[in-house]
């Protein structure tokens, strides 16, 4: 029994894995999120300019300044960053004729009484770039902290930093580590992705036999169950190789980035392993859910067309949280988000964005993942009677009422199989 | 007992009466035909006969009893939907198909090559199955039948899309299986090849059993109301002949009702013909077919 099942299920995942479409979907994501941020540098590129910038001090505060360190940043800002450099000037009329002749970007004045007002007008014809700014600014903290001691110009240069913790100081957020935070988002948004191109691959593989007339010969190979099993079974283990892939593939591009070009955040995403597990733990019986009802719909539905349009309306329950994702963000603990959590085809997605946010009794992870689990052998079930009601309906579809209601007497389906009678 | 034992079947598809009423039994060790017209309700019983639909009424003993999942390894069908693995190599998804009847990996491979030698594809184990003509196909499909060496090989239209020589070589396959004691049931329409592999026939029409048993016995039972005859010299007038025609090399007589082959061969031999041949005109399938489906109309 059990042999047929992984035969299949090494049959299918062979067929799926070793091929180039497979290939593609595994590089898709890190060139999205690569063509992401490509897209993020050409835009803050777009935004600075080369042109210096001026200041004119009318209070002799900076009669003599201290150059701001030029190696600021990590070395993919030094590479990026275009260097601006600051120009003073001795009035207001001659700083003023720079910027109409456009030879500076923008320039400051600092008042009269700069030393207790801290006031600075700055005067542009555009908006001056983000470089120009960020350098001006760094210019004056150095001046500002020229007399103290080292230790304090760190610490004040570091700034705060603010840290939140949950009540039971089980979970604790890090200012700055925004990424921290986007990570189980985006790891809800990978897993529908993941969802969808798997279980999209099983859903046309099981319509493909109906239409290539390879189901009646299989059907009399062994159980319904078996075939179907070692068909979810193969998907999933082609999603969690697919999802390895992906992890592999961004974990080394973060190193890369944090090491080779100092991006100090790709070093600082931390998730609690208790948080992985959990999502782990949800992740499986759902994509097993997601597997059988897709199955189910290949089984019933009449070619490969009409597979993808409904299989689109599966999709959309599965993304239901993320409708609700301010509500959920909100009150991570409202009835809805605990509703969402336990209806075993939005548990996922719900978990994934409230964990960012939020800690969650035991009791309610058990009850979601109990329900899945259930759900999931569920969908099986149900995509193996759907299987056998479906599978010699070439060209034809079997309605649910159908499915559901012979199910105490298996193939008395409502019309005649095409091929003879 | 007997490989397939059919009683008193019957399936319905809504309002549409798929088979009514059919029972028969295959014996081991032979080729049994199971003939019909269009629509008739062959591919319903095959289907039933497997497991793939539950009849409403009506037993279904195969291999002993009822169908399971041990049994399907002891059964070969090819059935009238072909269908192959399209995108994959010939070797591997006959190897794959084989694996599934319990076949270990070794041996499949063995006996894969090995067939594909036999019906000469060994040249396209490497191609797609997309890539094959529909003959080499359809002898794919064959393969993947009996590859597993199954006890009873259930077979629809065989011998479609198969040139004169692969029907001979799938001929003599199929009689080689009886030989070897393997039952097989086969569905076709091309009554010539009915009359040269069967042993025993199932003819059903609209669901019913018309015509089952023995196919000597059956062409005997249509028989009795022609003569073939021929003579070295011209044949004399016969009292009790209805028709002539031409059968070959011989004359065809068919008699008037009441007149016995025995009442005109003593009628010749009374007027002294030297006759060279004399013998009851047994009836193709092919007329049987048609009467008996005609006669089951009315």
């Amino acid at each position: 029994m059990m042999s047929k099942l992984w035969r299949v299920a090494a049959h299918e995942y062979r067929n799926h894995v070793l091929n180039r479409g497979f290939l593609f979907a595994i590089l898709s994501v890190p060139l999205f999120l690569g063509l992401m941020i490509g897209m993020g540098i050409m835009t803050d590129l777009m935004k600075q300019d080369g042109r210096p910038v001026g200041y004119v001090d009318q209070s002799g505060w900076l009669s003599e300044p201290v150059a701001p360190p030029a190696d600021r940043g990590s070395p993919l800002t030094r590479l990026l960053e275009r260097p601006v450099s600051l120009i003073p000037y001795d009035s207001r009329e001659v700083a003023h004729g720079a910027l109409e002749a456009g030879e500076i970007q923008a320039y400051y004045v600092l008042s009269e009484r700069y030393s207790e007002s801290r006031e600075v007008e700055l005067v542009y014809t555009r908006p001056p770039g983000e470089n120009a700014t960020e350098r001006f600014e760094a210019f004056l903290q150095v001046n500002l902290l020229a007399d103290q001691r080292p230790e304090i110009v760190h610490r004040v240069v570091s700034g705060s930093t603010l840290v939140v913790r949950t009540p039971d100081g089980s979970r604790e957020l890090v200012e700055g580590q925004v990424m921290s935070v986007l990570t189980p988002i985006l790891m809800s948004i990978t897993f529908m992705i993941l969802f969808m191109a798997t279980s999209f691959t099983l859903l046309q593989a099981v319509v493909k036999e109906k239409e290539n007339r390879t189901m009646e010969i299989l059907a009399t190979s062994m159980s319904p169950e078996q075939l179907i099993g070692g068909k979810v079974l193969a998907v999933v283990g082609m999603g969690l190789t697919m999802f390895v892939s992906w992890i592999a593939l961004i974990a080394l591009a973060l190193l890369f980035a944090g090491h080779v070009l100092g991006v100090e955040w790709a070093l600082q995403i931390r998730i609690a392993p208790s948080a992985l597990a959990a999502i782990a733990l949800v992740a499986i019986p759902s994509f097993v859910l997601y597997c059988g009802l897709m199955t189910a719909l290949g089984s019933t539905v009449a070619d490969a067309q009409e597979s993808q349009q409904l299989g689109g309306l599966i999709t959309l329950v599965f993304g239901l949280p993320f409708y609700g994702v301010v509500a959920l963000v909100e009150q991570p603990n409202s009835p809805l988000a605990i509703g969402l959590s336990l209806f075993p085809l939005t548990a996922l997605m719900a978990f994934c964005l409230r964990v960012s946010f939020s800690t969650w009794p035991v009791w309610q992870l058990a009850a979601s993942v109990g329900i899945l689990t259930l759900s999931a052998l569920g969908s099986i079930w149900l995509a193996a009677q759907a299987f056998r009601r479906g599978m010699l309906r070439y060209g034809q579809r079997l309605s649910w009422r159908e499915l559901v209601s012979s199910s105490a007497a298996p193939q008395s389906s409502g019309a005649p199989a095409v091929g003879g009678r | 007992m007997n490989p397939v034992e059919v009683s008193h079947i019957a399936k319905s598809f809504g309002t549409t009466q798929a088979v009514a009423d059919v029972s028969f039994s295959v014996q081991r060790g032979e080729i049994f035909g199971l003939l019909g017209p269009n629509g008739a309700g062959k591919t319903t019983t095959i289907r039933i006969m497997l497991d793939l639909f539950k009849p409403d009424r009506g037993t279904v003993s195969i291999l002993g009893g009822p169908m399971s999942e041990e049994k399907k390894e002891r059964i070969g069908y090819m059935p009238e939907e072909r269908g192959l693995y399209q995108d994959i190599s010939l070797e591997r998804c006959l190897t794959y198909l084989a694996r599934l009847k319990g076949l270990s990996a070794a041996e499949a491979k063995r006996r894969v090559l090995e067939y594909l030698a036999q019906f000469d594809l060994t040249p396209h184990r490497t191609k797609k199955v997309k890539e094959l003509s529909k003959g080499m196909q359809q002898k794919a499909q064959i393969i993947n039948t009996i590859l597993h060496d199954p006890e009873l090989v259930i077979i629809d239209e065989p011998f479609t899309a198969l040139d004169p020589v692969n029907t001979q070589m799938v001929k003599e396959l199929m009689r080689d299986l009886r030989a070897r004691g393997k039952t097989i049931i086969m569905s076709t329409h091309q009554m010539h090849q009915v009359e040269e592999l069967c042993d025993r026939i199932l003819l059903i029409d609209d669901g019913y059993n018309i015509l089952y048993g023995d196919l000597d016995q059956i062409r005997r039972q249509y028989s009795g109301n022609q003569v073939l005859v021929r003579a070295a010299s011209e044949l004399p007038r016969v009292p009790g002949v209805e028709q002539v025609g031409q059968h070959n090399d011989a004359i065809k007589w068919t008699l008037s009702p009441g007149t016995t082959p025995q009442t005109v061969l003593k009628a010749l031999m009374a007027q002294d013909v030297a006759l060279e041949r004399f013998e009851i005109a047994l009836p193709t399938v092919e007329e049987i077919f048609i009467k008996a489906v005609e006669e089951g109309a009315r």
